[in-house]
């Protein structure tokens, strides 16, 4: 069995397992995720050696069948998933049992390894099926009265982005007869195809809570359950951006509509995200709008890539997904047992007298240099590589809003980060530590992933230079 | 025919604006009930029998009991009319999105290209009804996902724990009702899961059907509403995900390709693949009306 | 004798037809529940019936037949019983009223 149908198939046996058999549920999750990041390390090595793995599904080729096509990009996507569900396992099988926080998680992870892997529109909106529904779950699994409201406002936000993939879908297949990702190059040459394109892109951008269309983000990562909030923030969201970069990668020239909306989108996103998270109260909220910003980032960077046969730019994009997950992971694992620890989280509360910051405002500390760009941090590297990138070419005002929103998020973060690590006269002699949880692992471990990522950022921007297949 | 297709569009538009905007829940439920059977004919008028199908048995049957079961505990909507101003958006948007979807396929005239690639490669598929071999050949993978999706829904459904129906026995008619129509709800559902090889029909259709029949009986109030069954249609439940992985990997072990069905076999496959989802769709469309197992 | 059966279909079917529209009017013009469910009942059974004839006259067929005539049953089989329910119902709450005020 290759390592592509182990990839996919084994987390949905998992979930099976999970559901079917709840006492055992966290030592299968936390097994599963564990083969799960054998296996991408592996596929990832195999993509690094020979380049993109391909695979015909019951040996059709597509048009007909769907293939899985595992190139840099997806290796990148999978190594990333598999990374932070490492974490959020660790975090969860350690933390109170959750009924049903398995099964869930387990179908996330086989719907974004699918979605990631799959080179077929109308099998990647399954994919996304599965990631919304599920997501909708991971959110009301807090069970408050605020996580089922927002799980409800998530689910009617996820039906419309749904809609309007399937609408621009099935257009797609009426003006071109098939929905590979042949397809997007075609659909790039006639007014209705860009019609089904920009539908697609309305439907991805509700559903990666890009600036306007966020707002029913931010009350859901806020209030679910910290590990889940890690799943919806750092990975959820990114597999509609995945979908976003891989069609203006597919779509070469033609595409350059699609991303010069997204460019504004993101910049709008980008200072609107950073303007709320300077005003929330609330340490959660502060967190998940700072996700609206980052993704405004992300968008920015994906939308002012240009065309990708003529540069590599969109590799910064890419990069920024993936610093973006570890630290926002880590973070809000880190959030987690910050509010655990204190009982509240509300940032003016941070100041306390008696208890002495622990590894959890570490880990967030570390998170937030990266979330700001500074070196070595992962966040760095795809900040350097983007402003790198837009000097060459000109975009002077693109690096000045970029720079302009990366001021914001040190302001926003420093907030916290001023809070929750001063010592000095103020705290009590008697103070103690917080003792150390599992909880503190993930997150400590999330956090210095993204800190050694910028050390060892080569490896995956040789896996993103692979030719494509 | 010009005439009736006119008639059933303005029909259609009609049912959807009742479902809207009537002011009683089970009135609005009523009328989604007659729009999902009118769009089925509008599926029978495209040609498309399977989906009509599919949009009866799951659209109209299904989804109308789950709201209706749900309908009565949910208040009347309130009678706060909404902010000129979202009218107006909402309006726009719906005629910008309506518009482009109208313009464009006013203007595609090329014959789609995937039919015939279809039309090649059915013989070789174990099945004759092209629909079928695209279901469960050559897009197999689609399949096992929806399948996926369904799993999902029962586990949101099993985490958000809704307040299960209190089924008070419907009366003495009932009972016998279900006593002919449970068995035939099964013979149907036999017969549209083996005619899915070669007609309209599959797993879907069949498993919304049984499922029906199951709810009548439930509802007569004959068995004590399923209270030992419940583990038991948890099990059923997964096991249509559980089976179509094992399949998948199995056949990559047989032939190399997943989803590979061995040349000769695939039709036993696919009917033994489709004999576990039907009962696996049964089971979790079940378990979304009367309210999934307790978890331990 | 096909000539025959085909007009005979034809006839059967316009006379169903004839039958499903006055159970309409009779839900649309009549004064209650009860009598609306009275009308609607025979009405449409006996409607779906010859149309159902009609339908089997036409397809000269004995596995067309067949199938109609399960079409045939489980329409009455359901009319009945829905119109029971329904009345039933109508009935129930209808006595619960009278003693709760």
């Amino acid at each position: 069995m290759s390592d592509i149908s182990l990839i996919v198939l084994l987390p949905l046996l998992a979930a099976v397992l999970t559901a079917a058999l709840p006492p055992q549920a966290a030592a299968v999750g936390a097994l599963a995720t564990a083969l799960n990041a054998l296996l991408a390390a592996n596929l990832g090595r195999q993509i690094l050696q020979g380049g993109p793995v391909t695979e015909a599904i019951g040996d059709w080729a597509a048009p007909l069948g769907i293939a899985f096509v595992a190139d840099g990009l997806a290796g990148v996507m999978l190594a990333m998933t598999a990374i932070v569900g490492l974490a959020v396992s660790l975090q969860a099988a350690a933390g109170p049992a959750r009924a049903g926080f398995w099964p869930l998680w387990m179908a996330t992870l086989g719907a974004l390894n699918g979605l990631f892997l799959s080179s077929d529109l109308f099998n990647i909106y399954v994919a996304f099926e599965i990631l919304g529904l599920a997501a909708v779950g991971l959110t009301a699994l807090a069970g408050t009265r605020a996580a089922l409201r927002a799980a409800f406002d998530y689910l009617t936000a996820g039906l419309v982005g749904s809609l309007l993939v399937l609408l621009g879908i099935a257009l797609s297949y009426s003006v071109t007869g098939r929905v590979d990702m042949e397809a997007v190059v075609l659909l790039t040459q006639s007014d209705t195809g860009r019609i089904a394109l920009a539908l697609i892109a309305a439907g991805l951008v509700v559903k990666a809570a890009l600036f306007p269309l966020h707002f029913w983000m931010p009350a859901a990562h806020s209030s679910a359950a910290p590990a889940a909030s890690a799943l919806l923030s750092a990975l959820v969201v990114k597999g509609a951006l995945y979908l976003v970069l891989r069609l203006s990668l597919e779509g070469g020239a033609g595409t350059e509509f699609l991303r010069n909306t997204l460019a504004v989108l993101g910049a709008g996103g980008m200072l609107w995200g950073a303007w709320n998270a300077l005003r929330a109260e609330r340490l959660k909220l502060l967190v998940a709008h700072s996700t609206v910003a980052q993704i405004g980032l992300i968008a920015l960077a994906i939308g002012v890539a240009g065309n990708p046969f003529e540069t590599g730019l969109w590799q910064a994009a890419a990069l920024l997904m993936l610093s973006h997950a570890l630290a926002k992971a880590a973070m809000f694992l880190a959030v987690g047992r910050i509010a655990e620890a204190l009982g509240h989280d509300r940032i003016s509360g941070l100041n306390r007298e008696e208890l002495r910051p622990g590894p959890a405002e570490f880990a967030f500390a570390i998170a937030a240099i990266s979330l700001v760009g500074l070196p070595p941090t992962a966040g760095f590297i795809g900040k350097w590589f983007l402003i790198e990138g837009l000097i060459d070419e000109g975009g002077i005002h693109w690096i000045a809003l970029i720079l302009l929103g990366t001021a914001l998020s040190a302001a926003y973060l420093s907030r916290v980060v001023s809070r929750c690590l001063r010592g000095g006269p103020h705290v009590a002699a008697t103070a103690q530590r917080p003792p150390w949880r599992t909880g503190d692992v993930a997150a400590l471990g999330l956090a210095t992933g993204a800190l050694l990522l910028g050390l060892a950022a080569a490896l995956p921007i040789t896996l993103l230079e692979t030719p494509f297949a | 025919m010009m005439v009736f297709d006119a008639v059933l569009a303005a029909a259609c538009l009609v049912a959807a604006a009742m479902a809207l905007f009537a002011r009683d829940r089970i009135a609005a439920v009523a009328a989604f009930l007659v729009m999902g059977l009118l769009i089925a004919l509008a599926w029978l008028r495209l040609g498309a029998p399977d989906v009509a199908l599919a949009e009866a048995a799951i659209g109209a049957g299904l989804t109308g009991a789950l709201l209706l079961r749900s309908a009565h505990r949910i208040p009347a909507a309130p009678t706060k009319p909404l902010p000129s101003a979202q009218w107006l958006g909402a309006g726009v948007l719906s005629v910008a999105v309506g518009g482009a979807i109208v313009w464009t396929s006013m203007s595609i005239g090329a014959a789609p290209a995937y039919p015939p690639l279809v039309a090649v490669a059915v013989p070789e598929s174990g099945v004759e009804n092209p629909v079928t071999a695209v279901l469960l050949n050559f897009r197999a993978w689609d399949t096992l996902l929806e399948i996926a999706v369904l799993f999902a829904a029962l586990a949101v459904v099993a985490v958000v724990k809704p307040v299960r129906p209190r089924i008070a026995p419907l009366g003495p008619l009932m009972l016998p009702f279900a006593r002919v129509v449970l068995p035939l709800t099964i013979l149907l559902a036999g017969h549209l899961l083996w005619q899915g090889g070669h007609a309209p029909g599959g797993a879907f259709q069949a498993g919304a059907v049984l499922a029906g029949g199951a709810i009548a009986l439930g509802l007569s109030g004959a068995v004590r509403p399923i209270r030992w069954g419940r583990a038991g249609l948890a099990w059923l439940s997964i096991l249509g995900l559980a089976a179509f992985a094992v399949a998948a990997l199995a056949a990559e072990l047989l032939t190399g390709a997943l989803l590979g069905y061995p040349a000769g076999a695939a039709k036993a496959w696919i009917i033994a693949i489709e004999s576990a989802l039907t009962l696996s769709i049964a089971a979790t469309l079940l378990l979304l009306f009367f309210g999934p197992a307790e978890r331990h | 004798m096909t000539e025959l059966l085909h007009f005979a279909g034809i006839g059967l079917m316009i006379a169903g037809t004839a039958f499903l529209a006055m159970a309409a009017l009779g839900v649309w013009r009549l004064p209650d529940l009860l009598s609306r469910l009275h009308v609607l009942t025979k009405a449409d059974t006996a409607g779906v019936a010859l149309i159902a004839l009609g339908a089997a006259c036409l397809a000269q067929s004995f596995a067309a037949t067949l199938s109609l005539l399960l079409c045939t049953l489980l329409v009455a089989l359901s009319g009945a019983t829905t119109g029971h329910l329904i009345a039933r119902d109508h009935v129930e709450s209808a006595s619960s009223q009278e003693e709760s005020p």
